[in-house]
């Protein structure tokens, strides 16, 4: 333990009284804490004491604590604060704290990130914001609010948020007469100490400064109480795949992660779906899971599946080769945390040596950021590579940057390779990003629990006994990721390959997150209710799941609320997934839409004009896909609208759900449900018109 | 407080019609009404003839359904529903209360023992409608002329959510009613009031987890779903410049940069051909071989070094000398 060991060459900010930020941030996939860091190095270069953090570490008198605060965050599901701000929204909305101005003291400012494809931009961060207002609350500095569809993504928004809110800080609260701002070029110090440990001995990473690290309430932690853990390492299976001829010798080890509110689950099939000429491999994975014993039927429609894809040993030996860790990567370490520092989701297996945590934690094969390029550029004494590296990150040339990285998708892996004078000491391993979930709608839904069987379960006195366990079954549709790019070697995502070669057998640790949808299952309306679902390629998953829940609960099928289908994808022959079970719905429709099956027939006059319409960028003219389908029947659609429908969009993100929406507006025009198109325009958002769930990927 | 505001306050405040349940002598009411009764003054001046102004609210059911109102808890003696007495407008108060969000506003707000009818009196005489059986799941009982709170002491229903949190759980746990001495202008959940004060000891961060919460979708308006998305600051496209296709890229520049990359990973390739030394599938380089590194002699390093037309491009870097063996274009290197 003690304090962390600092390289000399560290520059450390100044304490100084009364200059002090707390940074918090609302993070669901990583890019607010990513932002949030960031955003915290930089006030640490401005000598600010800098406290950063989940939302949900911190409580309301915290922020009366310091004199700066800025809150960062995501909006997820359908306009909803992240998960890991929970406790401390809550805290903000009591109404005892209605008309207080209990937050007066409180200087703030707020960065949202948000994707304007869908209606609720950056939902989360305006009700924060709005609520902080309520309160007392005082802005120090304009809100920035980033969305994913400029042309930079986020940066396009941050980067200039990010100069000018450090020239605000700077201005406004200046530095005292000879403290200058820490240059950018001078490394700070690590939030966290690592050491190597003697292999025998207990190894729980621990916290310095006591306070410990209050472990997240998760949604799943009853549930998990109730599913058996099988015993770990024992089941460990290694047999390398060897579908599509590929030879893979090195799947990874399948140790499992202590990952709370996760399960312990058993791959029961993996089978590709899209025949193997079809240019996209799209599995179907089943996972089972045991419990032992259950009380009525539950329903998982709408919840995701998360899984936590591994690096395989090869690429671990080469990152180990690369940085000259051969002495130290079968070494045990064990991780000492400056309070309040410690970041989300690092789940270490006990006892874990540095290649554990390097094949089960650390996304060596992601993009790497910016930041992580400027941290290698300290990280090198060949001049060459010190200067290219200033080059690639300067803000002023996001192009530079963009076209050495995310547009061949260049992996941190083979930066590393790039620049062989870069070594990484160990110390530093929590500069790489940390492997998150990959999540995955559920395409089954109803009682995922199959029949009960007597299973035999040896405890650890080895004494046998005999439980009767039920089996729940979790199915996925996973479309694997495999493209190619400047870079001669295949491009696959991380999960998409651990994915594929993922074998029968495996036990593999899972986790479970609830719907984001306003699915209301015990809601009885919710099953007679009509149905309209718009999918797109693996998003027929959720849409199964929640048909499958409908046919269930609902116990006179004939019952069921009608049901409407629209369903894009390329041909009928390859990637119509689930065709076959949909005769067997009750009071369902289906309008296929199949966008490369068109039958040219057209003539030259037809060809013309939707050339020039094409040209005007209406860029589905002439072609099949949902939203024409949708507009073909806008009379069953209007029907439907009039009887309070759930309507339910997913999918691909991009330009699908919008033009959707702009079909169904279309079609409640056509159909007369509203008189014009600007009345179309909000009666979807409205909860008495309809619901309306929109979940794309 | 003091005594002496409490004459004044009575005289003062006839207009506050949220507020102060301060007597309980006099019955307070809630009146819910249909979108289109507002189209009918009339009707709503005669209401008022029955039920007194200063004790008595107004609020449209398709506002209360929106969420766009916050109502007091546990304030209203009678929520009656503007149906007019004939009923003509039931079907359409009917249409909006089948939904749940409106009752889980409506219920709280009655006191326990409160009535909640509708003008037509027929509400809960069928506990069939759609509407009913909203207003039995909120907790209300049904009865001959309509809908009565229990007044049993209030607790607490726990849900077993087993994973399933619902994201919009408006569920406010009603807080029992305080005996409230006549005096204080009690201050039930509504807007306006000056209560709290800071110095005095409000507890921040409460342990209780029952505080009532208010409803995060009531802080954002139709108008913050229309306000426009932030440009950044040199958002008109440079002339030469733009490189980079927007994630849904409509514009044909997605296709044309994935052209150039290919034209340039073909020219590579055909570069490359050309060095070719073996077999057709495999080859070899022998890269100590003079003039095989390229004239820059920037080739052996990795792209982030490599020159736009280097035949090596997308490969690893190599050691001088080092053999290269790629097969059948996929590169085991």
């Amino acid at each position: 333990m003690g304090e962390p060991v600092l390289a000399a060459s560290v520059a450390k900010s100044t304490t100084m009284e009364g200059r002090n930020l707390i940074l918090l941030y609302g993070s669901e996939t990583g890019n607010s804490e990513e932002i949030a860091m960031e955003l915290a190095k930089m006030a640490e270069r401005l000598h600010f004491n800098t406290v950063v953090g989940e939302m949900d570490d911190f409580k309301l008198t915290d922020l009366l604590r310091y004199s700066l605060a800025i809150f960062v965050t995501s909006t997820t599901g359908q306009g909803d604060m992240p998960k890991n701000t929970t406790t401390l929204w809550k805290s903000l909305r009591r109404t005892k704290l209605n008309n207080t101005n209990c937050l007066a003291p409180v200087k703030f400012s707020i960065f949202g990130l948000g994707d304007s494809s869908y209606p609720k931009f950056n939902w989360a961060a305006r009700k924060l914001r709005v609520r902080l207002l309520q309160l007392g609350a005082s802005e120090f500095f304009r809100p920035g609010e980033a969305d994913e569809r400029h042309e930079n993504g986020l940066d396009s928004i941050y980067l200039p948020w990010y100069q000018e809110l450090r020239e605000s800080l700077l201005s406004q609260f200046p530095l005292p007469k000879g403290i200058e701002p820490i240059p950018d070029d001078a490394p700070l110090p690590p939030k966290y100490n690592i050491r190597l440990v003697p292999s025998t001995g207990s190894l729980k990473d621990k916290i310095t400064n006591g306070e410990g690290h209050v472990s997240q309430v998760e949604d799943n932690e009853q549930l998990a109480a109730r599913f058996e853990r099988m015993s770990t390492e024992s089941e460990a299976t290694e047999a390398p795949g060897q579908k599509d001829g590929t030879d893979v010798p090195d799947f990874p080890p399948a140790k499992l992660l202590p990952i709370p509110g996760s399960f312990t689950a058993q791959v029961v099939c993996n089978k590709r779906v899209t025949p193997e000429d079809h240019w996209q491999d799209v599995r179907h994975i089943e996972f089972e899971l045991r419990s032992p014993g259950r009380n009525g039927a539950m329903s998982f429609a709408g919840q995701t599946l998360l899984i936590y894809p591994k690096n395989y040993p090869k690429d671990v030996q080469k990152l180990i080769d690369l940085m000259g860790w051969s002495e130290v990567a079968e070494q045990r370490i064990e991780i000492d945390w400056v309070k309040g520092t410690r970041p989300r989701d690092y789940h270490f297996l006990k006892d874990a040596t540095i290649r554990d945590v390097l094949t089960h934690n650390f996304d060596i094969s992601a993009v790497p950021k910016r930041t992580f390029l400027e941290f290698m550029a300290y990280h090198t004494t060949n001049p060459l590579e010190k200067e290219r590296l200033h080059e690639l990150t300067q803000r002023g040339d996001s192009d530079e940057f963009y076209d050495y990285t995310s547009r061949p998708r260049r992996t941190i892996l083979e930066v590393l390779e790039d620049f062989p004078g870069v070594k990484i000491p160990y110390t530093r391993l929590l500069e790489f990003p940390i492997i998150r979930p990959r999540e995955f709608s559920l395409c089954n839904g109803g009682d995922p629990a199959v029949n009960a069987k007597d299973l035999v379960i040896s405890n650890e006195q080895d004494t046998t006994t005999t439980t009767t366990t039920d089996v729940y079954k979790f199915e996925i549709l996973a479309a694997l990721v495999h493209y190619r790019t400047i870079i001669r070697k295949p491009r696959q995502g991380l999960c998409s390959r651990y994915l594929r070669h993922l074998p029968v057998g495996t036990t593999v640790q899972i986790g479970i997150k609830p719907p984001s949808s306003p699915f209301a299952m015990d809601d009885p309306s919710f099953y007679s209710r009509p149905l309209i679902g718009v999918a797109t390629g693996t998003g027929i998953a959720p849409f199964r799941a929640l048909l499958q829940d409908r046919c269930l609960v609902q116990e006179d099928q004939q019952k069921l609320g009608p049901t409407l289908l629209f369903f894009g994808c390329r041909n009928a022959a390859a990637d119509f997934h689930f065709q076959a079970e949909w005769g067997t719905v009750p009071n369902l429709t289906v309008y296929p839409a199949f966008s490369r099956d068109n039958d040219s027939s057209s003539t030259e006059e037809e060809e013309t004009k939707l050339a020039l319409q094409r040209a005007a960028g209406i860029y589905d003219a002439g072609k099949n896909y949902v939203q024409n389908q949708i507009r073909q029947h806008a009379a069953e659609v209007g029907e439907l609208l009039r009887q309070n429908p759930i309507i339910v969009v997913c999918g691909n993100s991009g330009r699908m759900p919008k033009s959707v929406r702009e079909a169904l507006e279309d079609a409640a025009v056509g159909s007369g449900v509203v008189a014009d198109k600007e009345e179309a325009k909000g009666w979807f958002d409205r909860k008495e018109n309809c619901v309306y769930w929109q979940e794309t990927w | 407080m003091s005594p002496i505001t409490l004459d004044l306050t009575s005289d003062f405040n006839p207009a506050n019609t949220t507020g102060a349940g301060s007597s309980s002598s006099q019955p307070r009411t809630l009146l819910v009404a249909p979108p289109s009764v507002a189209s009918h003054e009339e009707r709503i001046s005669a209401l008022f003839s029955t039920y007194p102004r200063d004790t008595t609210d107004l609020h449209m059911l398709d506002r209360l359904a929106a969420g766009l109102v916050t109502l007091p808890t546990s304030t209203y003696d009678l929520i009656l529903v503007l149906t007019d007495p004939d009923g003509s407008r039931h079907a359409e108060a009917s249409a909006l209360l089948s939904n749940r969000a409106v009752w889980s506003l409506l219920v709280p707000a009655l006191k326990a023992g409160g009535k909640l009818r509708s003008e037509d009196g027929t509400l809960g005489r069928d506990t069939t409608t759609p509407e009913a059986r909203e207003a039995v799941l909120a907790g209300l009982v049904a009865g001959a002329d309509g809908f009565t709170k229990p007044d049993y002491a209030e607790e607490e229903a726990v849900p077993l959510r087993f994973g399933l949190k619902r994201k919009t759980n408006p569920n406010p746990v009603v807080a029992p009613i305080q005996p409230v001495a006549q005096v204080v202008t009690a201050a039930p959940a509504g807007v306006g009031f000056v209560t709290l004060d800071l110095n005095d000891d409000l507890d921040l961060d409460g342990e209780d987890d029952d505080d009532d919460v208010i409803d995060e979708d009531t802080l954002l308006t139709e108008a913050d779903l229309r306000r426009p998305i932030q440009q950044p600051p040199e958002c008109q496209p440079k002339p030469g410049k733009k490189r980079r296709a927007c994630k849904d890229c409509t514009c044909g520049l997605a296709e044309r940069l994935e052209a150039e990359d290919k034209a340039r990973r073909d020219k590579a390739d055909q570069a490359l051909n050309t060095l070719k030394l073996k077999s057709e599938d495999l080859l070899e380089l022998d890269l100590t071989v003079p003039g095989k590194t390229g004239s820059c002699g920037s080739c052996a390093l990795g792209d982030a070094f490599r020159c736009a037309g280097c035949p090596y491009l997308g490969l690893p870097p190599f050691k001088v000398g080092e053999e290269v063996s790629i097969l059948n274009n996929v590169p085991q290197l």
